[in-house]
């Protein structure tokens, strides 16, 4: 069920255009480099944004099935975390990404350049970009939000199945279940 | 003996401790106040559905001095409510709920029970900021609930001991803010409200309106598996009918799916001097359970 009015308010407060500035956006991560979303992507189709937050549950949750993207399409797609709460720092997320086992590194935004450019406001929130900075795909991770099941939705998962073979996703845009990415 | 049945004042300090202990806490404000639907919507939430039970007993009553007074006779208070609430913009939400109120009295060997249909409560709630949403600052939301009488006033009932009475009688209306801050895994929230209660005439005499003052707050921990524990104050003034009362809530919620959540507590009005005038005090438990749609 959607909001009442949220399809208004999504096109009020949600930016839905080209994102090309965005990959020009610089920001330090977890692997020691200091580059734009757009050389990080390299020669990649497509770069896939997260959102993170270390004290959400619902992203400790989402863990396993992120890295388990990265494991089936790392290789074809960049992945990407960002950290956007304003109490974040490179030494909080050093430690997260080592807890959390993750392939990929986690930005650093404490400034949420990149949350607010594509209308990031909850943790998992994931965006798909293409190598123009057009989103493919922005929302949530799946239908889960308390504890993975086997009959969930898995929205980003099958955009991007959908993506590498040339098709547009079935859905575009999904609700992202997370917590609020704290901000200032 | 309860005078008269629970008013809108007590039945929102009961269900204040109900609504303190939403499931999915972090994706959501928690410890609403002020409410008399315990369903509030979560941050995704776009509608709910619920029911909700509560069994009070009373034990005893403070008098005009403030004194406490044991109870003399035996007297239960139960209530089912079921309620909904739906989203109608990205901050806004309207709830209703509709209660049947049964009351047990046993006073001098004379034992009675009668219920029937309560007031309707209606509520809505605006949240200007949701807690967690910022750092430094806190949730910020105005509330709004009123009671519609639908039940039995006092003065209408017709068994002896008035175990039909279910309802207030008049128009009761109530408005304020409630504050809400996340930090860590604990949460901590506010409320203010004032309302009023319509005046009415009863037997021809007339009652005028009275204003009810009610200030609570709460303190939630959040769990693993977004379980939530909160403990819960509120009191309520009513200074034209000299009536004052705190109430105390111990309450928690789990979430049993993503989309069924319960959640259960024991509320109680201390029974000593001075916390307490002109009111009965009772103490019991309730549980709800909720089913929501994202």
């Amino acid at each position: 069920m959607r909001y009442l009015l949220l399809p208004v308010l999504l096109a009020l407060a949600v930016p839905v255009a080209a994102q090309g500035d965005v990959l020009d956006v610089a920001l330090e991560g977890t692997d020691g480099k200091a580059a734009t979303l757009r050389e990080r992507m390299g020669d990649k189709p497509f770069l896939l944004l997260t959102f993170f937050s270390a004290s959400c549950p619902c992203q400790s949750l989402h863990d396993p099935r992120i890295r388990e993207l990265h494991e089936r399409f790392g290789d074809r797609i960049e992945i990407l975390s960002i950290d956007p709460e304003a109490h974040s720092s490179l030494a909080r997320d050093l430690e997260e990404a080592k807890k959390r086992g993750y392939p990929f590194p986690i930005l650093s935004d404490p400034d949420g350049v990149v949350a607010d450019a594509v209308g990031a406001r909850f943790a998992t929130y994931t965006v798909i970009l293409d190598a123009d900075g057009e989103v493919r795909y922005r929302g949530g991770w799946d239908t889960d939000r308390t504890r993975l099941t086997d009959d969930a939705r898995q929205w980003v998962r099958d955009a991007v199945v959908r993506l590498l073979a040339g098709e547009e996703p079935e859905t575009r845009e999904t609700k992202a279940f997370g917590c609020y990415l704290r901000r200032r | 003996m309860t005078p008269w049945p629970p008013t809108l004042g007590i039945r929102a300090a009961a269900l204040l401790l109900l609504a303190a202990v939403p499931a999915v806490a972090r994706a959501s404000p928690c410890c609403a106040g002020a409410t008399v639907v315990p369903g509030r919507l979560m941050v995704h939430e776009d509608a709910l559905v619920g029911l909700d039970l509560r069994v009070g007993r009373e034990l005893g009553a403070f008098d005009d001095g403030a004194g406490f007074n044991t109870a003399s006779g035996d007297e239960l208070a139960f209530e089912q409510g079921i309620f909904a609430a739906l989203r109608v913009a990205e901050k806004g939400q309207v709830a209703a709920r509709a209660p049947l109120v049964q009351t047990y009295r046993d006073l001098r060997g004379t034992r009675e029970f009668g219920g029937g249909l309560g007031d309707l409560q209606i509520e809505a709630r605006w949240d200007f900021v949701d807690a967690g949403q910022y750092l430094d600052l806190p949730g910020i939301a105005i509330v709004a609930s009123a009671a519609l009488p639908t039940g039995r006033a006092p003065e209408a009932v017709e068994r002896p001991l008035g175990t039909d009475a279910t309802g207030t009688g008049a128009f009761q209306g109530m408005g304020g803010v409630a504050l809400e801050h996340v930090a860590g895994d604990w949460l901590v929230s506010a409320t203010g409200t004032v309302g009023a209660r319509a005046a009415r005439t009863v037997f021809g005499e007339e009652v005028p309106a009275s204003v009810i003052w009610s200030a609570g707050a709460t303190v939630g921990l959040m769990l693993p598996r977004d379980a939530v524990v909160a403990l819960a104050a509120s009191l309520t003034d009513e200074p034209a009918a000299e009536r004052r009362w705190l109430r105390l809530g111990i309450s928690a919620g789990m979430p049993l799916s993503d989309e069924w959540r319960l959640q259960g507590g024991l509320f109680g009005d201390p029974p000593l001097g001075g916390f307490g005038r002109n009111q009965p005090a009772s103490a019991g438990l309730s549980f709800v359970l909720i089913r929501s749609w994202s």
